[in-house]
Parts: C-alpha cells; structure tokens; sequence
C-alpha cells in the first residue's frame, strides 16, 4: 500500500458568529494515501468546504482552527508559518473551487493566468518561450481545442466546462501531490461532468495524484472515489472504501441517504426521505448528531458521546455499533 | 412588525445611530429655534463684529447681528429646503423610474432620455440656471432643487426596479395574472424602498450643500432671513477680521451633511440582507 | 382520440439580441424552435436537456408568462394565446408554475398566509375565506399552520417550496409545471419533495410539466420524457423505454454520462465530445450532428423530421428515417 500523504487528526474549524458559534467542522479525522481518491459528501452546510479550506489554511474571518493536526508528508501543516504555507499552495497542493465562473480573473487571458501560476512556484527562472510552452501544454491536456491559439483569449471567451478544465489546468501546473475539488462539476451539465470526471481521472494515473473529491453526488463518487467519508454535521459519520460503504452502509443516515436518491438506472419503490432537517444539529454536544433525525435512535443517542467502531478501514460513528469491533 | 432583533440590529449599527443622533438635534434645534436662541436673529441690536463673548457666544456680525441667534434660526431654512425638495423630487421620481423600469420599451426610452438630458448637468449647475431664470427667492431655489434631483431618484428607483423585476417571485405574480400596478405596488415597490430610502437620506445632504451655495449666492432665501449659506458669503468679507462669522455657519453646515451621510450609510449597513441574515 | 389536456403545436420563441454598434443589429436566439408535444390528464411529462436547451422557455410559454414567437399552446382544445381578458384569465389559473430557486420565488416581504392566496386573489374571487384555505393547503403541504404568520426567511429550501406548492394548489390547477423543483435542495431534502409531489400528483389526479437534468429523477416521477438539444425535441416517449433503450444519439450520450451511485456499475464509456451548441448560431442541419459518434453525410444539409418508431416514441434522427 502507498504511503499515507494527508492525516487530518481530530480537526476542529470553528465561525465566531456576534451571538453563537458555529462548529462547522468538529472533530474531523481521516488519512489519504498517495494516489488514492478521497469523496467527501453530505447535505449542504455540513462542513465539506470548511474542511478544505482548513487544509488549505484559508478559512475566511470570522473562522478557526480551533484544534487538532492536518499532517502533510509527515508536517503538521497548522504548524507551519504562514509563507511555508505559500509555498505549499498551489504547489504541493492544489485547488478546484465550484464555480468556474468566478475562479478565474476576467481582465487577464487564460494563458498570462496560468503563466503566473507556473512562475510563482517554479523553482528557478523561465524564460518567456518555456512558459508558453508550458502553458500551451496544459491546455491541450485539459482538452482546449488549439491551445497554442486560445491560450491568448479571455476567460469569457470559453464555456464553463471550458474554464473549469482551466482551473483544473492551473492546480495542476506544478504537479501536486494533492488536489481538493471543492464540487467541480456542480454548475455543469452532466456530459460536461463526464469530460472533467474523465480529465481527473486520467490526471490521477498520470501523476498518481491524491484527489479530495468534495460532492453531493453520489454517483460521482461511485465512479470516482476509492475511499468515501459521509459528514453530517460538521463530522464524519461514516467512512470507509467506496464498494464497502454502498453495498454495507452501517451508519443510518448512509442508509437512509443512498435510499433517498432517485436513480436512472433501475425503477425505485418510493424513496426514502429523512424526515426534519439538520436545523439545531449543531447545537449537539454530547449526543449524536443524527439523533433527532434518526429511526434508529436509542436513548443514549441523545446525550452519550459518539465513538468510531471500526471493521477494518470502514470506520462508523453510532452507538448501534457499540459491542461490535471497537 | 418592529421586532426586538431589530432594534438590536439598529443599535449595532454605530454610524446610524451617530447620524440618527445629530439629525434629532438638529430638528430639535429648528422647531425649538424661537427658545433656543438668546436674541432676535434680525435684530440689529448690538455693536458689529464682536467676537464672542459670554453675551454673544459666537460673536456678532457686521451688522450687529447676535451670530450664535442666526445659526439656531438658519437650521430652519436648511432643513425645510432640503426636507421639502427632496420630498417633492421622490414624489415625483418615483413614479417615473417605476413605470419606465417596469414597462421598458418605449416609455423607459422616453423617460431616460429626459433623464439623461437633465442629469448630464451638475445638480449646482443646474439649480444655479433654473434660480437664476426664474427669480432668487426660497421657492425657486426649492423647486430648482427639486429639479435638479428628480431624475436622480428616478434612475435610482429604475435601476432598482429592473433588478427585482427579474426578480422570481414577479414572474410568478405575472403567471398568476398579476395586473401590472399591482405587481408595482404589491412586490415591486415594497422590495426596492430599502435602498431607495438609502439614496434619498444621501440626497438630503447634498441638498443642504446645494441649497447652502444658493444661498452664498444669494439665488435662495433672501436677507434678512436667516441662513447658514447667506452667512458665509457675508462672513466671507471679514474672514480676517471676524473669523467666527464664517466658521461657525461652515461647521454647521459639515455637521448637517456628516449627519444625513452618517445615516445613510447606516442604513445602507442595516438593510443589506446579507448583513441580516446572520 | 382522446383529447389531450395540453397540446403544444410547433412552438417556437425566439429572444431578441441586439448586437453591434448602437444595437443596430438584431439577432434572434432561437431558445424554442419548433416543439410539439402533449400532455395527458393525470399524466407527469418529463423534460430533460442541457442548459440552455430551452426547458424553462417552454415551461413560461405554458403558464402564459412568455409570449411564444409563433406556434398554439392547446388547452383542453382552447387556444391559450387566442384567447382573450376574463377566458384566457380563467384558462391560465388551471396552469401553475413552480420555480426553481425557492430563495427567489416567494415575496420576502410578504407573510406565508398571503403568499399562498395569492393567485386567488388576483383572480379575484370573492366570497371565500382566504384564511381557512391558506390553512388547508399549508397542512397539505406538510406544514403546520403555525407557520402562516411568518416570512420567507424564516424557512429553510425545503420548507420554502413546499410553501411554493402550497400556492400552486391554490387554484386548482389541472397542470403544474415544475421547473425544476428539487435541484435547489440536497438529497434527502429532494426526496421529501419529489414524494410530496407524487403523492398529491395521485391524490388530486394532477398532470405535471417536469422539467430537471436529473434523469434519476425524471425516472421517479414521470410516465413520459421528452429530450430536449438546442431549442429541439429530439425524442419523446414512454420514460422507461427512452431511458433503457434510447435511440436518439444525443439521448444515448446524455445517458451515458449520467453517474449511477453503484460502484460496481462505475463504467461508462462515453460518446459526446466536443461543446454544447451556441443557442445564437445553432448548427445547421441536425443541430447535434457537430457532437454526433454516427453523423452521416446528410445530418448537417438538411434537418431531420420527427418519425414514430413505436406507438408514443418519436425521434428526430436521420438513423431512423432510411428506414
Ligand atoms: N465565512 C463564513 N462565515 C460564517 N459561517 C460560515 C462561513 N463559511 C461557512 N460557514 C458556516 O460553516 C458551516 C459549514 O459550511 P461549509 O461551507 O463548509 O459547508 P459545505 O458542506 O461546503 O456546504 P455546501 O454543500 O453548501 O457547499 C455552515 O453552517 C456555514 O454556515
Ligand atoms: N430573457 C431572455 N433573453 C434572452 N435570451 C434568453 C432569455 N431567457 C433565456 N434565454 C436564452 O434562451 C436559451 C434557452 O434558455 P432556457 O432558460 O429556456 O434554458 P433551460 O433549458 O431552461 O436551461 P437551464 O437548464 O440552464 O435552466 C438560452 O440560450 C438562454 O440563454
Ligand atoms: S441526425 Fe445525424 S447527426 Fe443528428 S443525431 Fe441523428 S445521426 Fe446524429
Ligand atoms: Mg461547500
Ligand atoms: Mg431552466
């Protein structure tokens, strides 16, 4: 097995709101080795982005890391200065954000966009002609038609599709060792999706890259993933290798979840809903989240800490598990 | 409908409540000009240009005039000027940037294009003409103010009304067969007053410069009637003699716009729904 | 034959673009160009296609909210756009629309109780008791009346459309036309949604317009689908046939690429290559054929017609016409 790349331990991410606190991530743990492909899924709010951005060390104000390790290579990247870390983004580490109508800067060509990318960590000075060949490069591996002209076009000269294979085309212009895709092909149509599940993918073999795939798709992650993590309110409820935790869900909202989608491929008896919402979850500080929610709930849902049970890699976070492998 | 939260969310903002704060004192001030000022503001009773003194707390001026007395009494003019004109500018602004922004086509056309003309001269520039054309006195000075700033309201409201006209929740209200005033009034209207009421608090205190200048140049309320614009172009003459006489209307005039601009900005702070949200 | 509750006869709408110098130049974005299909009483019609194929325009052209460029829209045999005042008023209210965005397609200003109403209102029904219906429909919907007093803000997505519903119901409607509902909200979210909907689609023998990009979902909730590409339909049938056996080329990529939430069934080999079309400048010919794996020669002189295959499946395909 591959070395173990990233080991998020513990990860607390908290918003110091005027009046509350919002935890949105809370206690968060899991490891990526190198080449594997990480999903990262669950209802909106849960905390997918915070946890991104906290590898990232981006969490906007009013967020903070308020506790725990995010180790990278063996560093513990929350310990690191905050020019180290420059040095990691972008570089070791590199991003894809959802919309890709906002993620590039509509005043300067796709190329002088991806040129700065690549001068800004390369490790000595390029001249002017290796660039562009560097960049035309790229974009004709992201699938820009005739890249050694487009590469002199604005950003609103291409579709989304396109720009989002840029921005793909710009994390990945230095390699890195990791990337996080923070929902990349949500804005998109589904045969646009596919080429830039396919790009990723082929990125993958190529590089042998470690993907955070943050979705609320699950196909996607079928397709995509080797490991998936389900979050439900700022933690991770359940997490394990993609075949184990769609054909054995432990967790009862993975459960209930993979019944909740309607799918194209084979006729659903009525779907499955979960019933209220994740309003108030947050607020739980002992007990399980999941607990009002839940069809499963015992009493010591409500007010006795959560611990991981675990079966090998496929780790759950439940009280019904109690007993089991611990 | 004014709820506990926000009351809170009023008194978080601190530049609302400053501007809240000095526009209160300054209306207090004009209503109760007649037991808040010591002298007679026209009377000519004392010895010119004395500077001030615990009798006359800001001086006299070059007519004998009790300065601090004329200040209390020129808040009348401004407020009432800027009050009125820009009153009377959304009054009729309104209904033009409503109906030239909800029907488009060839009404908006008709209605931007005399928009444009009129706002293609500065708002100074413009009342000075319309003043000067028809005769210095308070009315016109009004009514030239009035002018100037109804296309400003107008293209406000228009701007206003194209965007929440795209807004979901008016096409719905057209499938239902919504009736066009009825959409204007129902949704368009209650939904675009939030930044209107920003623009308008802002265009008070351009009114107090602009009627300020009128008055300096003597194209509004006539002597001897009291006002901050009238004091500082006399006061102008004896700046090195009698300094009081043109600082004292000068910062006045600062307070009245820092206050209308304060409070703008305030709201603009509370009603933005991003900010409320949280 | 039976008659059709809708029957949308060659609709076409076409947006106007001014471009160039001065506007002086138009230039015509032909969003729907040419549709026909109906729809049955008590029958769900799903329709499916990429943005910008031109869904939503049908949808607004249906509840009278878009004029159509050219084309009828047949309402129980009643030309809606021929129609005039106080009939056409009368035939609009059976149809009501549900939007997309539940942030944006309820009043923030106005409370719950008058937001359901509302379509009654206009109609300006008298002699009825606008509360006592506002709390019947809001129960309907899963909501409590409680929950009457309050303003959009105060719901979450789920709940917001749900209120959404609540005022389609209000008039009715024979046909709702739902432009897609649930895509706004997450999974388990959509599924209350999509099991409300089923559920007072039998109860009240409703017929919907469902428009989603979601062909899981369409596959749920409707007896037929149509597939729209570029302002075209390019298919229509009975949904468990065109989803299991397509025929159209485009229908079979769009399929292709749909990610199916079964790691085991993670294959796909995918066919569409290439850009989606630009709605100004729509490729002549067949408007797919830029992107079609079995172009022929004639796909991009001439346009195809549609022709039946089997009883209820139409496609728009040069394949199929040699035959
Ligand atoms: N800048 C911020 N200020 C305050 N709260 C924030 C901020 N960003 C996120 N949050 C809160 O943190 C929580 C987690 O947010 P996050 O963006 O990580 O959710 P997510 O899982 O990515 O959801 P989505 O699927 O909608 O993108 C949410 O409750 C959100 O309200
Ligand atoms: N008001 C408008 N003015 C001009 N063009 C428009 C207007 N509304 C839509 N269009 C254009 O018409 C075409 C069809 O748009 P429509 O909204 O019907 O697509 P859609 O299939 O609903 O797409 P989506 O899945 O993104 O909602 C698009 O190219 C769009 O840009
Ligand atoms: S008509 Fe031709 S181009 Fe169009 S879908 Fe059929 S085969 Fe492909
Ligand atoms: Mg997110
Ligand atoms: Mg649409």
């Amino acid at each position: 097995m591959n070395e173990v790349l990233l080991k998020v331990e513990n990860l607390k991410t908290y918003f110091f709101m005027k009046r509350t606190i919002v935890k949105a991530v809370d206690g968060v743990s899991f490891e990526l080795r190198r080449g594997e492909v990480l999903g990262l899924v669950g209802e909106s709010g849960c905390g997918k982005s915070a946890t991104a951005l906290s590898i990232m060390r981006l969490i906007p104000h009013p967020g903070r890391i308020v506790d725990g390790h995010i180790y990278f290579k063996g560093r513990d990247l929350l310990a690191l200065s905050e020019k180290e870390m420059r040095g990691i983004r972008g570089k070791e580490i590199g991003m894809i954000f959802q919309d890709p109508h906002n993620s590039l800067d509509p005043v300067y060509t796709v190329g002088w966009q991806l040129s700065e990318a690549i001068m800004l960590h390369a490790p000595k000075k390029m001249d002017k002609k290796s660039i562009l060949r560097k960049v035309v490069d790229i974009l004709g591996k992201v699938g820009i038609p005739t890249p050694e002209d487009r590469h002199r076009d604005y950003p609103h000269q291409f579709s989304g599709g396109q720009k989002q294979r840029i921005m793909i085309g710009m994390s990945i212009s230095n390699v890195p060792d990791l990337i996080i895709a923070d929902e990349p092909t949500t804005a998109l149509d589904v045969t646009v999706q596919a080429q830039i599940i396919d790009l990723m993918k082929q990125l993958k073999e190529e590089y042998n890259v470690s993907i955070i795939l943050i979705t609320h798709n699950l196909g996607l992650v079928a397709e995509m993933c080797d490991k998936v993590a389900i979050m439900y309110a700022g933690k991770i409820v359940e997490i394990g290798g993609v075949e184990e935790v769609f054909y054995e869900p432990l967790h009862p909202y993975t459960k209930l979840l993979l019944k909740s989608i309607p799918r194209v491929d084979i006729d659903m008896p009525r779907l499955e809903h979960i019933p209220g919402s994740v309003e108030g979850a947050y607020e739980i500080e002992e007990g399980c989240r999941f607990y009002p929610r839940c069809p499963m709930a015992m009493d010591k849902c409500r007010d006795t800490l959560v611990r991981a049970y675990s079966k090998g890699d496929h780790i759950v976070y439940c009280h019904l598990y109690e007993g089991g492998e611990g | 409908m004014i709820k506990r939260e926000h009351l809170e969310i009023l008194m978080e903002s601190k530049l609302l409540i400053t501007g809240l704060a000095i526009l209160v004192s300054l209306i207090l001030i004009a209503i109760f000009a007649g037991y808040i000022a010591p002298y007679d503001p026209i009377a000519q009773d004392f010895r010119p240009k004395q500077p001030p003194s615990s009798e006359h707390l800001l001086g006299t001026d070059e007519l004998g005039r009790d300065v601090f007395s004329r200040l209390i009494y020129g808040s009348r003019i401004t407020l009432y000027v800027s009050f009125l004109s820009i009153g009377v500018a959304t009054l009729f602004g309104l209904p033009m940037g409503l109906i030239a922004g909800y029907y488009g086509g060839a009404v908006d056309k008709a209605i931007s294009f005399i928009i444009d003309i009129l706002l293609s001269f500065p708002a100074i520039i413009l009342t000075i003409l319309i003043t000067a054309m028809l005769g210095p006195n308070l009315t016109n000075a009004m009514l030239s103010i009035s002018v100037a700033f109804t296309p400003r309201i107008a293209r406000i409201v228009r701007g206003q009304v194209l965007s929440v006209k795209e807004e979901d929740y008016v096409v719905a209200s057209k499938a239902m067969g919504g009736k066009g005033w009825y959409i204007m009034l129902r949704h368009i209207l209650p939904n675009s007053i939030a930044p209107l009421l920003v623009q308008v608090t802002l265009a008070l205190g351009s009114a107090v410069i602009i009627e300020s200048s009128l008055a300096f140049l003597g194209l509004s309320a006539q002597p001897p009637t009291p006002s901050w614009g009238d004091m500082i172009n006399r006061g102008r003459r004896y700046i090195y003699t009698a300094p009081w006489m043109l600082t004292a209307p000068g910062i006045m005039i600062t307070i009245a716009v820092l206050g209308f601009n304060l409070l703008g900005d305030g709201l603009r702070d509370v009603l933005d729904p991003r900010l409320r949200r949280v | 034959m039976a008659s059709h509750l809708v029957r949308v006869d060659n609709l076409k709408v076409y947006y106007e673009k001014k471009t160039g110098l001065l506007s002086l130049s138009k230039k015509y974005i032909k969003a729907v160009d040419g549709v026909s299909f109906y729809i049955n009483k008590g029958e769900v019609l799903g329709l499916v296609g990429e943005s910008g194929s031109g869904k939503t325009t049908v949808g607004k052209a249906l509840a009278g909210i878009i004029h159509p460029t050219s084309g009828h829209i047949y309402i129980e045999d009643k030309d809606l756009y021929a129609l005039k005042g106080e009939e056409q008023r009368r035939v609009k209210m059976k149809i009501q629309i549900i939007f997309q965005n539940p942030f944006s397609s309820l009043d923030p200003r106005m409370r719950i109780k008058d937001i359901i109403v509302e379509p009654l209102r206009i109609m300006g029904t008298k002699d009825i008791d606008y509360d006592a219906i506002a709390k019947e429909l809001i129960e309907k919907v899963g909501l409590s009346i409680h929950h009457l007093n309050r303003y959009p803000h105060q719901f979450s997505g789920g709940q917001r459309q749900r209120i959404a519903i609540a005022r389609a119901l209000s008039t009715n409607p024979d046909l709702i036309i739902a432009d897609e509902p649930t895509s706004a909200l997450d999974v388990s979210i959509q599924a209350q949604i999509l099991n409300l909907m089923w559920d007072l689609q039998k109860e009240l023998n409703l017929s919907y317009l469902f428009i989603s990009h979601d062909m899981g979902v369409i596959r749920y909730i409707s007896n037929r689908v149509a597939v729209m590409y570029a302002g075209k339909l390019v298919e229509v049938g009975d949904t468990k046939t065109v989803l299991e056996s397509p025929l159209h080329p485009y229908t079979q990529s769009l399929l292709k690429a749909v990610p199916i939430p079964d790691p085991k069934k993670a294959r796909r080999e995918r066919i569409v290559v290439g850009e989606p079309p630009d709605p100004a400048n729509p490729p002549p010919g067949c408007r797919f054929h830029p992107r079609c794996p079995h172009k022929m020669d004639i796909c991009n002189r001439m346009e195809p017609e549609e022709i039946e295959v089997n009883s209820g499946h139409r496609i728009m395909c040069f394949l199929y016409q040699e035959k």
